[in-house]
């Protein structure tokens, strides 16, 4: 680490100490409901930016934290529900979970985007075209707001002596960045205005790849040092912490800061380079939870890429999260993504696939619960089923239903005007329209919840109920209802002794793939009210817990009341055989058709990193993963915490591997004493 | 034929090369005083009770029909955590095999590791299997307390061996393991004049097999060995009575658990054999 003092600053929070509240004295410029809301927006902007004070920590490199707090709304209480009485409000309103096309800004520079909106704005005028005057006269005002702002840090840093700074604020955000470290602070704040401007879970992208130019320029031309470059990174990194507590999000920490590293470039061929190993080992020497890692690999990656990400793995922070280009480019073309747009991809807030700059997709709109789908079926159809087959077919029939009622609910979609935002989305300005209208691609998302319990609990009929007679349609109807009470041999077949998703067991396995394939085929050729497509999705975002809990206890011995697993995974209860099973069964489904985004979410203790050895083996496995067309893949070194929480929470954690010298083992069967020991031996090793 | 098993773990971290599945055989002839597997000492399957997350319900003492409960006196199907298991499930080779097999996309980068409880006194058996793993690297764990024929035998079908040598002295080796060492030593001569590499492992207990008279006597052992020698000196853990109590039994070891332990190479370095002290 190069600079401890600023880093001690940010995890002591001294910067709080800047902070004031939002001046709320002239709000009504921006309430006022005779006023366009794009128009406020900009109002709101700019009155933020107006009272926030230009403050530089010591040896700060990338400049800009906000000091202002609170963003009042910009809607009275009566008129934000009139709204909501009359649209489809997705979320909290606000333009969320996308990526901006930071790259052509900081190229081209902010008083050429000026340029290109005034420019706009005549031809709407002449063209009487209102929408399109308000909305650029909004992005003006805006682009105006940040430029003012980043005039008055320019101004700050030279009344103090900052030279570097200084210099650095004469180029950017004016004109297009010319170095790495122009390119940093340029991405700073325009980051830093979209959050500001009021939008949330705003992304990173791929950054390695827009940024890498820059860097090699640098370093080709001799400006800068390859310590330089990893200090100004470091400070870069940082960036995203100093304001994430004041992030919306569904929690804190969930605030969507995605970074996109590797994968392959427009021409289709790898581009990971040596700014995406100095992110993965800036993050491994940081370990704060922003920005969240994400890497893009396949099959043709080589296996030092793995390596790298391993290494980085084993901070316990759940980074990086993997996807597979071999799987979601040809995923997302078949969704209607144009080739060169879908080697593009990046993440949303957490895993679903989108693309910078051109995508105003909604990846996360609604969610399927499958065992929602098969409780519904199960209790209307079970009794007059006379075969497994008919039993599928109505439910079939009933998860067919389910995402029409989905997408029904989605009408007269309303979001909130992003003016800012919308400069940095491709065509925008030229089509003088805000994002929040759509763009070349207007595909909406929806989640896949609670697959192996549905796969698991479908498994008990066919083996049972319509296989071998030994459990009868009246036994599991009354366990599913009555919480299995009395059942206790029951309970202990289903939950214990019955295959699961994730034993490698081809009955389940194929059944899950089914369900997979339904939820796909239901959506294929629906088109949504802007004309894009519908996305099924192996994602569960917090819908494993609230899904679980609506409904009663089913087949699989699930209890009622116990959550799903995130996302795409086992059961929380089902022990699986080893990691090797699980990757078997978890890239055994048409995972290609359900490429909203979700991954595969597999726990490993620490002490599994401790060797090279280690970190080899699960970087081997990583790769066998991918080869065998995984499509996404999240790996966790589980800390202190984890474990304490691991032996409170014992049914959460089935499947965490610690190791032992001589022997593997899962945490939660170990004696408590052992337990105990271990989870002191790991404060020592940390 | 038929071979017992007590556990099958998948991407066994420290039993070889790459991506390994590593399967326990039941059974051994050594009853060393800081065994880590005490379930896979006894040859008979024997109940296993997870007692630090039972919470002593009683639904297991519930008598039940269940034809195999009846052996243990309790219930294996009833248990509201799955608390309650049997070590020791029989195999053919070919059910083995097949087990294996499915994995065999990984196994190719890696292998099969026997393990136990001691592997190689089930050598026939895991000969078969292994003839049904065509291209699966395997390997074994062997305590090497065999017979010097099954020993040969089993170097004539295995790609890795590792083997333990605890004590060199007979009788510190009698005391601690309750066998002498006599056909321990005799197999690894063997190895030393007949395989091209092997790796031989130390578990160092303290203040038993850590002493440097120990450690120098084994160095000696091996100086002039035409097969090339990688010793492991694999430190004694605390875990390492972790699961009696879930077979019934009090681990009470007769040396001191928390005394430091020896980790010196030096009897190995200096005389130029590859060694690492974990």
């Amino acid at each position: 680490m190069y600079n401890t003092e600023l880093y001690e600053i940010l995890l002591a929070k001294k910067h709080h100490a800047y902070r004031k509240p939002f001046d709320k004295a002239n709000e009504s410029a921006f309430t006022d409901p005779k006023v366009p809301a794009e128009k406020r927006m900009a109002i709101r902007l700019a009155q933020l930016f107006a009272q926030e004070t230009p403050v530089f920590l010591p040896g700060q490199k990338i400049a800009f934290i906000r000091t202002v707090t609170g963003l009042p709304g910009i809607y009275t209480d009566a008129e934000w529900a009139e709204i909501t009485a009359r649209h489809f409000i997705h979320e909290l309103g606000y333009l969320s979970n996308m990526c901006a096309d930071y790259a052509a800004t900081i190229s081209l520079g902010l008083d050429a985007r000026l340029e290109e909106a005034k420019t706009r704005l005549e031809i709407a005028k002449a063209e009487n075209d209102a929408e399109g005057i308000s909305f650029l006269e909004s992005a003006i005002c805006s682009m105006g707001t940040v430029l003012t702002l980043a005039d008055r840090y320019l101004a700050a840093a030279e009344e103090v002596g900052l030279t570097d700074i200084a210099a650095t604020l004469r180029v950017v955000p004016h004109k297009g960045a010319t170095t790495f470290r122009e390119c940093l602070q340029f991405f700073r704040i325009l980051h830093y205005s979209l959050w500001a401007e009021g939008e949330y879970h705003n992304t990173i992208g791929r950054f390695d790849q827009f940024a890498y130019p820059y860097l090699k320029a640098d370093l080709d031309e001799g400006r800068i040092t390859k310590t330089e470059a990893e200090e100004l990174l470091e400070d870069f990194f940082l960036s995203f912490n100093w304001d994430s507590d004041q992030y919306i999000g569904v929690q804190l920490g969930d605030n969507g800061q995605s970074m996109m590293l590797g994968g392959v470039n427009e021409d289709g061929e790898d581009s990971y380079n040596l700014l995406s190993g100095m992110c993965l080992q800036t993050c491994y020497e940081l370990k704060l939870i922003d920005p969240k890692i994400n890497l893009r690999v396949s099959s043709k990656s080589p296996f030092n890429q793995y390596l790298e990400a391993t290494h980085l793995t084993k901070a316990g922070l759940g980074f990086p999260q993997y996807s597979n280009d071999d799987v979601v480019i040809p995923g997302l073309m078949r969704l209607g993504y144009s080739e060169k747009d879908a080697r593009n991809y990046t993440v949303a807030a957490c895993w679903e696939f989108i693309i910078p700059g051109v995508a105003a997709d909604i990846p996360n709109i609604g969610a399927l619960s499958y065992p929602k789908v098969f409780q519904k079926a199960a209790y209307e159809h079970l009794m007059e089923s006379a075969s497994f087959e008919d039993f599928l077919e109505k439910l079939r029939l009933t998860l067919f239903a389910e995402t029409k009622a989905i997408r029904d609910t989605v009408k007269d979609l309303y979001i909130v005007p992003a003016p800012f935002y919308s400069v940095l989305m491709d065509g925008c300005v030229a089509r003088a329209r805000d994002i929040g209208k759509g763009s070349r691609y207007n595909n909406f998302g929806i989640h896949g919840t609670g697959l192996a319990t549905a796969a698991d609990s479908l498994e008990v009929l066919r083996r049972y109920v319509f296989g071998d007679g030994s459990v009868s349609k009246e036994e599991i109807l009354d366990a599913m209802q009555n919480d299995f009470a009395g059942q206790d041999t029951l309970l202990h077949k289903c939950r214990f002794e019955t295959p699961k998703m994730g034993d490698h067991d081809e009955h389940v396995d194929n059944l899950a793939a089914t369900l997979m394939n339904w939820f796909a085929d239901s959506l294929e050729g629906e088109k949504n009210e802007r004309g894009g497509v519908w996305r099924a999705g192996t994602g569960s975002a917090m819908f494993y817990l609230r899904h679980a809990e609506e409904l009663d206890a089913s087949p699989d011995g699930r209890r009622k009341g116990e959550a799903f697993g995130t996302n795409y995974s086992p059961s929380l209860y089902a022990k699986s055989k080893g990691p090797f099973s699980v990757i078997q069964s978890f890239t055994h489904g048409p995972v290609n058709r359900v490429i909203n985004g979700g991954p595969l979410t597999m726990e490993f203790h620490s002490t599994v990193f401790r060797t090279d050895e280690g970190i080899e083996q699960v970087a081997k496995l990583v790769k066998l993963f991918i080869d065998k067309g995984g499509h996404q893949l999240q790996l966790n070194s589980v800390n202190r915490e984890r474990l304490l929480d691991a032996q409170e929470h014992p049914e959460n954690y089935r499947n965490l591997i610690v190791r032992i010298w001589g022997w593997s083992a899962y945490f939660v069967e170990l004696d408590k004493a052992y337990q105990d020991h271990l989870i002191a031996r790991q404060e020592f090793e940390q | 034929m038929t071979g017992r098993v007590f556990d099958i773990k998948e991407f066994g971290l420290h039993d070889g090369f790459g991506l390994r599945t590593t399967v326990f055989m039941k059974g051994c002839p050594l009853s060393c005083a800081w065994c880590h597997n005490p379930e896979g000492i006894g040859f008979s399957p024997e109940l296993f009770r997870n007692l630090s997350q039972c919470r002593d319900c009683g639904l297991c003492r519930i008598p039940c029909d269940h034809p195999d409960c009846q052996p243990f006196g309790t219930c294996l199907h009833v248990c509201p955590g799955n608390f309650v298991k049997v070590a020791g499930t029989d195999y053919t080779p070919e059910a083995l095999a097949r087990k294996l097999l499915a994995q065999r996309e990984f196994l190719e980068f890696g292998g099969v590791t026997f393990s136990g409880g001691e592997p190689l006194m089930q050598e026939p058996f895991l000969r078969e299997v292994a003839k049904l793993l065509p291209g699966i690297s395997t390997a074994v764990e062997t305590c090497g307390y065999v017979a010097p024929e099954v020993f040969q035998s089993a170097c004539g079908w295995l790609h890795d061996i590792f083997i333990d040598l605890k004590l060199f002295s007979p009788e510190e080796h009698l005391r601690w393991t309750g066998r002498p060492n006599d056909l321990i030593l005799e197999n690894i001569a063997w190895l030393m004049e007949n395989r091209e590499k092997f790796t031989l492992r130390i578990p160092l207990i303290p203040g038993v097999t850590d002493r440097d008279e120990n450690l120098l006597a084994i160095a000696g052992f091996l100086k002039n060995s035409k097969a090339k020698i990688r010793v492991e000196l694999i430190p004694y853990n605390v875990m390492t009575g972790a699961k009696y109590r879930s077979v019934g039994r009090a681990y009470v070891p007769a040396f001191d658990e928390k005394q430091p332990l020896n980790k010196n190479t030096l009897p190995f370095a200096s005389l130029g054999i590859p060694v690492t002290a974990f």
